[in-house]
């Protein structure tokens, strides 16, 4: 290596710094020209609808102790803030968005492409929380636990006994040492009851 | 003195605190060996338990995950080339070519006694200064403290310098989202939409754990890829590293004071000070070209500028109450739930915290360093885990981190809301900090103001007329006009 070449030059690696900004710039990656930058034309909209409906949500109030005491300068600022520097970020892609056309059905299945193991997995977790009053923690958690795994196509005895024995580990600290609090479980009813009982408090 | 002293180690001798600064540090190191698996994020999860716990004790876990990770994150970063943490990114430029050449010890040795060094002094600048700075804002009043908010958000938004616009558009968001709620001068809801779920406004942990751990855990569950190539750690002892670091002196005086000045820069952070630290280290080098190729020095500069910042990024926190990053938001979460202020008054009120902070940060310095020596064969262990299996727990602890807090399932369904939007940013390199920091500072700079300009009747030259805001504005606008101008440059030196 030249000694004018410093090794900062060197792509950041596989980790990704917010503050630290390890990430590469638009015009360092080839995938730039590939971008449909949906996420600054989204945070635009939905700025723009907040924007509107400013007098609505923050309603000015009739007062003499001046105008910086109105409860809109806050979201005003803040607003105006999201929507100038999405905007003017959007001007400066302007000119990548417009030197290729934009299939919108491709361009949204690439998306939920991208997106499918986040979607997917959001949709478990919901299903997860909404399952912890009927089946409780442990049996929730090793469903949702193993059926993550099972997706991601890492579910085998080892990777479940590993499964197994952290959501034991899970339940000793949260349930037992720290004592989280969780609903009544519809699955416990079924049990005698000193056994709901102790399921109720520590499953 | 010597009294303060006594009251901190009799605070710090509380079991509690004791086994926090342990189970901090051990978490600590932990995260930082395992890759993908950032501070942030473990933070956020620990937040709420640091709440029902003694504020030192509370304080210490945090602190200790958080220092803790980056002495972790060199052990990946030298063995697999890939950063535990991302702050360990430079650490891979030379600690990985040590290790593929047999000296993966030594390089270890180094890493660790380099962090301990940095770390030390950093607790050291900490000890020194945030006093000196607390009685500096004593003379603060509302103008001032609104100008020091404003310099942070400003020093935030320009610390992510290929991404400005982008910090910019999220510190707004943060500010909208820390004005959501009731409004407490004049009881009128503020962009609830009449949810009574939102009266309270965006909850932080919530926001935090969602927009950094569990966003963190979609990452790792689309992880493709079998075990990893862990480079086998050979060559000599683990206790060589304090001898290269005698012979590069210069280098590690050079790094920790840049670390600790870095540190003290809302947004810079880590990241900023390895940065220059590392550059500085090769410009200043009588062997530039080692650089890249497993050269000591670059290491040992890596490593310890980054644990320079991790006690110094506290100094702004705990003299003026404003935090210097995300990390920094959560502490301050930590330190506002047991209704202490950080600021002069708590120098003067709770000097036992205040010292017993001091040591326990010493103290966990010191576990780390001697952990990590004595244990490092068996923490490499922990890079074989396979981070679609962290991902899916990291799910569940996000859900434990923001249901316990208020028992409410609502908190969990708003982290899981922030963990998408948190992982649509992160798929858009779009920074995530801001929005953290706009919804921690946006309402003390509203706040304060609103104060101001009270006392001034409305009249705006308040800002202007009082010598410390005045500096602080200049500095902002200062700030402003730097970066603009390099950006200026810079297109100028790229377009013939």
């Amino acid at each position: 290596m030249n000694a004018t070449d410093s090794p900062l030059d060197k792509p950041a690696g596989p980790a990704s710094s917010d503050a630290g900004d390890a990430a590469s710039a638009e015009q360092d990656t080839p995938f730039t020209e590939q971008r449909t930058f949906g996420i600054y034309w989204l945070l635009l909209a939905v700025a723009a609808a907040l924007l509107i409906l400013l007098p609505e949500e923050a309603k000015w109030v009739t007062t003499k102790r001046g105008w910086y005491t109105q409860p809109m300068i806050g979201p005003a600022i803040g607003l105006s803030v999201l929507m100038i520097f999405t905007a003017v970020r959007l001007m400066i892609s302007f000119r990548l968005i417009w030197l290729r056309s934009i299939d919108p059905i491709d361009s949204l299945l690439d998306t939920l492409s991208n997106y499918r193991v986040a979607l997917f997995s959001s949709a478990l977790f919901f299903l997860y929380i909404n399952t912890l009053s009927v089946f409780g923690f442990a049996l929730a958690t090793l469903m949702f636990v193993t059926t993550l795994l099972w997706l991601s196509r890492l579910l085998d005895r080892f990777w479940f006994a590993c499964t197994l024995g952290t959501v034991s580990a899970l339940i000793l600290i949260f349930r037992v040492g720290v004592s989280v609090w969780l609903p009544d479980v519809w699955l416990y009813e079924l049990l005698p009851e000193d056994l709901a009982t102790f399921a109720n408090q520590y499953l | 003195m010597m009294e303060t002293l006594l009251l901190g180690l009799s605070e710090v001798s509380n079991i509690n605190v004791l086994l926090a600064i342990l189970i901090g540090a051990l978490i600590g190191v932990t995260i930082g060996s395992i890759p993908g698996l950032e501070p942030a994020g473990v933070m956020a999860i620990l937040l709420p338990l640091s709440f029902s716990m003694e504020p030192l004790a509370g304080v210490t876990l945090l602190l200790g995950v958080y220092g803790g990770a980056w002495y972790g994150g060199a052990i990946p970063a030298i063995l697999m080339n890939t950063p535990g943490t991302p702050v360990a990114v430079l650490t891979t430029y030379d600690g990985y070519p040590m290790a593929k050449r047999g000296e993966g010890k030594k390089a270890l040795s180094i890493a660790y006694t380099a962090s301990f060094v940095g770390g030390i002094i950093s607790v050291m600048s900490l000890v020194l200064l945030a006093p000196l700075l607390s009685q500096i804002a004593t003379h603060f009043g509302s103008a001032e403290f609104a100008m020091l908010a404003v310099l942070g958000m400003i020093f935030v938004v320009l610390a992510h310098r290929k991404h400005v616009l982008e910090a910019a558009m999220m510190l707004g968001l943060g500010i909208f989202l820390g004005t959501v709620g009731l409004d407490r001068s004049y009881n009128t809801q503020t962009y609830t939409f009449d949810q009574e779920w939102l009266l309270g406004g965006i909850p932080l942990v919530p926001a935090v754990i969602g927009l950094f751990a569990m966003s963190q855990a979609f990452v790792l569950l689309s992880q493709k890829g079998g075990d990893s190539q862990v480079t086998k750690l050979t060559g000599d002892g683990f206790f060589g590293g304090a001898l290269t670091l005698l012979k590069h002196k210069i280098t590690v005086i050079r790094s920790a004071t840049l670390g600790v000045v870095m540190g003290l820069l809302p947004g810079v952070g880590e990241f900023g000070s390895q940065f220059f630290s590392y550059t500085l280290a090769q410009k200043f080098s009588k062997n530039p070209e080692n650089f890249g190729n497993g050269e000591p020095a670059g290491l040992i500069a890596s490593e310890t500028s980054n644990n320079a910042v991790t006690a110094s990024v506290m100094i702004p926190l705990l003299a003026f109450g404003i935090p210097a990053d995300a990390l920094m938001a959560m502490l301050l979460a930590v330190f506002m739930v047991h209704n202490y202020i950080p600021g002069p008054t708590l120098f003067a009120e709770r000097p036992e915290f205040i010292s017993g902070l001091y040591i326990s940060l010493f103290m966990m310095n010191v576990i780390v360093f001697l952990y990590l020596s004595v244990a490092t064969r068996w923490i490499v262990n922990l890079t074989r885990i396979r981070g679609r299996f962290i991902g899916a727990f990291i799910l569940v602890l996000g859900f434990i981190g923001s249901y316990s807090q208020n028992y409410q399932f609502s908190d969990a369904l708003i982290a899981l809301g922030f963990a998408i939007f948190g992982y649509m940013l992160r798929k858009n390199d779009i920074p995530a900090v801001p929005i953290i920091l706009g919804l921690v500072l946006g309402p003390v700079f509203l706040t304060r103001f609103k104060q101001a300009l009270g006392v001034s009747n409305g009249d705006l030259t308040i800002f202007l007329t009082r010598p410390i805001s005045l500096t602080l504005l200049s500095l902002t606008v200062g700030s402003i006009l730097i970066y603009a101008w390099s950006q200026l440059k810079n297109r100028q030196t790229v377009t013939p």
